[in-house]
This record gives structure tokens, C-alpha cells and sequence, in this order.
């Protein structure tokens, strides 16, 4: 039985610079993975091979054992794969309402004719998105800015706003990159036990790239450690913290 | 009480903040939100109105109404694609010409005004399809060009197909109403505009908000997020080219019905860039702003041709700076910015 995600010897490079040197990977149903990594480990590049933003030249990903590289990028959408972006990816000029609304495009209804006749399954559908991204905005302590333009509303903010986005899409792989970016550290505490209840609740497994070590370890089932494009740990959270190899990857290695 | 005067600001606490003009123009507003009663009301007065409008004027004023409904069908099918889905088109006025001559040459060959206005509607669908597919490949500027080709090649292209075209000698066209209708060439063209004006207006209002109106805003503010919530791009750009082609394929249809005479030279640059003047003026990514375009591009020239024959052009050149400069929310911007407070304050219960 095939695993929800299964990433095998990806490479990828840009001319002669390489992001990934053939990592293996793989996520079960339900399951929390943090990765890891100092800075150009090539972390958002593996993320992006997953959401299909980038073509790997050479090895696999599947996910629910489907072959995802050359895929389009919105069927990969609708295999279940969500993602929030590192330097945000919400709509500027359009509510926080109208932007996490977008998140259920693939899981809900309407095509071009019935939307032009109102057909009684489009007003329905429209009306269960209005009401699950509201009750999703009042969870995550966002309903009081639900009416606001995006662009006017800070950084920590519009992470959580782009994370209700995903949610909603109903993902059943969620990548998640940077949410702690921009938050201070009690925002970050209460950020990891809503991510792992939200991600319980709906039987998501999550990927998820953060540098802040304290919110890995304390919502991550496991974590994978990426250094110049190559897995170099795996395990334990508490674990591969104590790791030679991982200690020497962020602090620099002895000459 | 004069002592009140001056006590009141220092007890609402804090100055007003001054905002300069320009920056009150330019800022995104929310759309007016008038309780129900009010906004049933005015449909029912306003629909009223303009259904009694040819019944009591001469025949031109309801030629003048006529085609402001004709261009707000095109200023509602362009705004889908340029204000809602970011895809620029200086080109729509080939496909006003394609269903004007649609309606030409069904009715040359006897079709009947329902099936021609039909054509009118579907043939410029699928040219806008075919053209669409190569064509939305490209972004901004280049699309513009394609665009401007297909709308500079326009009037070479009818008098090259001479054969179906009758070539610069034009067709003339039967705009009658069906003989058993008690109604002048004028009224029947108008209440033909007036109907498919609003239901253009209501299938537009439907596509631009919800879930497809969300995935317009997606596909022209971020490309690559639109893919990630799944929507198929490409797919999304080719439909609303398409889909805002038939618009203009429609309200060209009528335009060669109400002058009863289509040639080469009704459909040459000038009209497309009316119709990019229209949106602009109107408001972009408004449904409404469409009508406040339509009654722009269809009076403002009017009453600056009156100076000069040669005032149009350059009225829409100065317009277009200004607007982009100073209104970039259009007409319907200025509504919102001036009402909106005032409809916020009526009673009632909203919707």
C-alpha cells in the first residue's frame, strides 16, 4: 500500500546549481512531518515539486499513488494537495472572506452554465463555502477582520488567513511553509495546537517547513533534515535535534 | 451656544485626518450595500422607466438609448475579461463586426431575426474560442498587440470576403418587427436591446461573484496561486475570452439591427478603443460601472464633437490618463466614495 506522499531521489537544478540532490521522503494519512534545514537546503524547492510549481528532471512523487511530476498543476490541486506559500500567496485587493472562500474553488460547485442559471446546487454550495470559511475564520480568530481588505493587515495575519485558505480546500496532504514567520512566541505556541487539532479534525497530513525548532518539535510526529538538496536525518523530533550531522549542518562544519 | 460651537471638537477628541483629494479618489471601496426595500424598489422604477422610455420620445432619443444598451452588452462582456480576469483586449471590436454580420447575412439568407441574433451570439463564441487558444498563451502587452491586430485587420478582412460581405457596399437589413407587432422599427430594436441587456447584466452579476468570479480574481492577481487552488487557467482565460467575444457578438447584432445597414467602416480601431475607454471610465472589475461607460462613450463624445469633429479621439485619450491616474475604481469609485455613506445610513434590513 502506497503512502499518501512518496517523494523518491528527486533532483532538481537550476543551470548548474542543485536544490535537490535525490531526496526520499515519504508522509502517511494523518501524519505530521516537519522539514527542516538551514537556509537554501532546498526545502520550498521540495515543496514546490510536490504543488507541481517546479519539474524535477529526474525520481518520483506520488501522491495516494498517483504520479504527480507533469501533472498540471490544478489536478494536483484536486488529488487533495494544499499549500500555503513562504511570502504569502492571498489575493491583495479581495477580502479576507473572499480569499479564504477561494480555498474550497476545487471542492465545491459550479460550472459555467449553472452559475449562469443559478442553478439551486450552485446557490447551495456557494452558501455551505460562506458558512464553513466563517466558522473556519471565528477558529482560527480571524472573524473580526473577515470583511477587511487583505492588504491592509499584518504579516502574522495574512499567514493564518492563507492557512484558513487551505483548510478549506479540504487538502488531504496540506504543505505548509513558514506559518510561524512574523508571530511572537506565545502566538506560535497557540499557532502549533491549532494547526495539530485542525489537522486532526480533518484527517490532513501536513508537511511542514519551519525554522522556528520550538513549534517543530512540539507538533511534528517526525522530522526530515535537508541540507544542499540532500536528506541527511530523519526521525524523532527531540532526536534528530541532538544529531552530529544535523548540529554541523546548521552551525557550520569544523575546517 | 456659542460656547458649544467651539467645544465641539475638542469633546469628539482627535482632529479629523486630513486626506488630499487625489487619495480619497483613489481608494478600493465596497460596493454600495442599500437595504432590500430600497434596492427592490429602485430595480422596479428603474425597469419601469426604461420600459415606458420609446413610448413617449422620438425615435432618435431611442436610438441613443438603444445602442447605451447595446455598449453596456459589450462593456459587461469585456469587463468579465479585462477587469475580472486581468486579460487585455483591444481587439472586441471584430467581434462586434462578426455578429453584426452574422445578423447581415442570416437575414440576406432568410433566417429569421431570432436565429441571425442567435449566430450573432455563438459564431463570434467560437472564433473567440479558436483565436483564444493560441492567444492566451501570451500576457499583457503582447496580448494587447495580438488583440489590436485582430482589430486593425477588421475592416481589410470584411472587404476581402467580399463574396459573403458584399465588400465595402455594405448589406442592408431588415430590423422590423414581425408584422403582427404593433411597434415602429425603433421601439422593436430597443425592447430587443432592453431584454438581452438585462439578462447580459444578470448572467454577468452571477459569473463575476462566487466561486467562478473568485477564480477570475485568482487567475489575474496570481497566476500560479489560481493553479495551486485548482483552478485550470488556461481553460479560465480561453472561456472568458470566448464568453466576452459572444457579448460583443451579441450587441453587434443589434447595432446592424437598429441601423438597418452594416459596412466595412463601422468597425474599424476606434471602436475598440471606445469599448477599452468604457470599461476604464465605467470601473473595472464592476458590473455595474458597465452602464455608467455605456452612457459615457455613448454622450461625452457627442458633446465634444460639438467643438470639434476631431474632439473624440483626443476626449478618450485625456480621459484615459486622467481616469488611470486619478479614478482608478471608474464612475462606479466615485459612486461608492460619495453615496456610500450616505446609502450606509438608510434603514432597512439588508441583504
Amino acid at each position: 500500500m502506497a503512502k499518501l506522499l512518496e517523494v523518491h531521489e528527486v533532483r532538481l537544478s537550476f543551470g548548474g546549481l542543485t536544490a535537490l540532490d535525490g531526496p526520499s521522503l515519504a508522509v502517511g494519512d494523518g501524519e505530521v512531518v516537519g522539514l527542516i534545514g538551514p537556509n537554501g537546503a532546498g526545502k520550498t524547492s521540495l515543496f514546490n515539486c510536490i504543488s507541481g510549481l517546479y519539474r524535477p528532471q529526474s525520481g518520483t512523487i506520488t501522491v495516494a499513488g498517483e504520479r504527480i511530476v507533469g501533472l498540471p498543476r490544478h489536478r494536483i490541486a484536486s488529488l487533495g494537495v494544499g499549500r500555503t506559500f513562504q511570502n504569502i500567496g492571498l489575493l491583495q485587493s479581495q477580502t479576507v472572506l473572499a480569499n479564504v472562500m477561494a480555498g474550497a474553488y476545487h471542492a465545491s460547485r459550479g460550472g459555467w452554465w449553472a452559475t449562469a442559471a443559478a442553478a439551486p446546487h450552485v446557490r447551495r454550495s456557494e452558501d455551505e463555502t460562506r458558512a464553513a470559511a466563517l466558522a473556519l475564520l471565528e477558529e482560527l480568530d480571524l472573524a473580526s477582520v473577515a470583511g477587511r481588505i487583505v492588504g491592509t493587515l499584518p504579516f502574522g495575519t495574512l499567514k493564518r488567513i492563507e492557512l484558513a485558505r487551505a483548510l478549506l480546500g479540504s487538502p488531504r496532504l496540506l504543505l505548509i511553509d513558514e506559518p510561524a514567520n512574523g508571530l511572537v512566541h506565545g502566538e506560535v505556541i497557540e499557532l502549533g495546537e491549532t494547526l495539530r487539532r485542525l489537522a486532526a479534525e480533518r484527517g490532513a497530513a501536513i508537511l511542514l517547513v519551519e525554522h522556528h525548532m520550538g513549534l517543530v518539535t512540539s507538533v511534528c510526529d517526525r522530522v526530515a533534515v535537508l541540507d544542499f538538496g540532500r536528506l541527511i536525518a530523519e526521525g524523532d523530533p527531540r532526536e534528530v535535534a541532538q544529531d552530529p550531522a544535523v548540529i554541523a549542518a546548521y552551525l557550520g562544519r569544523a575546517a | 451656544m456659542s460656547t458649544d460651537v467651539t467645544a465641539a471638537p475638542k469633546a469628539r477628541g482627535e482632529a479629523p485626518r486630513r486626506e488630499s483629494v487625489a487619495a480619497w479618489l483613489r481608494r478600493p471601496r465596497a460596493p454600495l450595500s442599500p437595504p432590500r426595500w430600497l434596492a427592490i424598489t429602485s430595480v422596479v422604477v428603474g425597469a419601469a422607466a426604461l420600459v415606458a422610455v420609446p413610448l413617449v420620445n422620438p425615435s432618435y432619443i431611442n436610438l441613443t438609448v438603444t445602442l447605451v444598451m447595446i455598449w453596456t452588452i459589450v462593456g459587461l462582456g469585456l469587463n468579465l475579461l479585462v477587469g475580472f480576469g486581468g486579460q487585455v483586449s483591444l481587439g472586441h471590436s471584430a467581434f462586434f463586426a462578426i455578429g453584426a454580420y452574422a445578423v447581415a447575412v442570416g437575414g440576406e439568407a432568410g433566417w429569421g431575426q431570432g436565429l441571425s441574433l442567435l449566430a450573432a451570439a455563438v459564431v463570434p463564441f467560437v472564433v473567440g474560442y479558436v483565436v483564444g487558444l493560441p492567444a492566451l498563451r501570451l500576457h499583457g502587452l503582447q496580448l494587447g498587440l495580438v488583440t489590436l491586430a485582430l482589430a486593425m485587420a477588421t475592416p481589410a478582412a470584411i472587404r476581402a470576403l467580399e463574396p459573403l460581405t458584399h465588400g465595402s457596399r455594405g448589406i442592408s437589413i431588415d430590423g422590423d418587427p414581425p408584422s403582427w407587432m404593433p411597434l415602429a422599427h425603433d421601439q422593436w430594436v430597443y425592447y430587443l436591446a432592453l431584454a438581452l441587456a438585462a439578462v447580459a447584466y444578470v448572467i454577468t452579476r452571477r459569473l463575476a461573484k462566487g466561486r467562478l468570479g473568485r477564480s477570475f480574481v485568482a487567475v489575474r492577481d496570481a497566476e500560479l496561486v489560481a493553479e495551486t487552488l485548482g483552478v485550470n487557467v488556461w481553460q479560465t482565460k480561453t472561456r472568458l475570452f470566448a464568453t466576452s467575444a459572444a457579448y460583443a457578438g451579441v450587441a453587434g447584432g443589434l447595432y446592424a439591427m437598429l441601423l438597418e445597414f452594416v459596412g466595412p467602416e463601422n468597425f474599424n480601431l476606434a471602436l475598440s478603443i471606445s469599448f477599452v475607454t468604457l470599461i476604464v471610465v465605467g470601473g473595472l472589475a464592476s458590473v455595474p460601472g458597465a452602464v455608467l461607460g455605456a452612457l459615457f462613450v455613448q454622450y461625452v463624445p457627442t458633446l465634444t464633437s460639438d467643438i470639434s469633429a476631431a474632439a473624440t479621439g483626443a476626449t478618450y485619450g485625456v480621459v484615459l490618463i486622467l481616469f488611470a491616474f486619478f479614478l482608478p475604481y471608474g464612475l462606479v469609485g466615485l459612486v461608492r466614495g460619495s453615496l456610500g455613506r450616505l446609502v450606509a445610513r438608510i434603514p432597512g434590513r439588508r441583504t
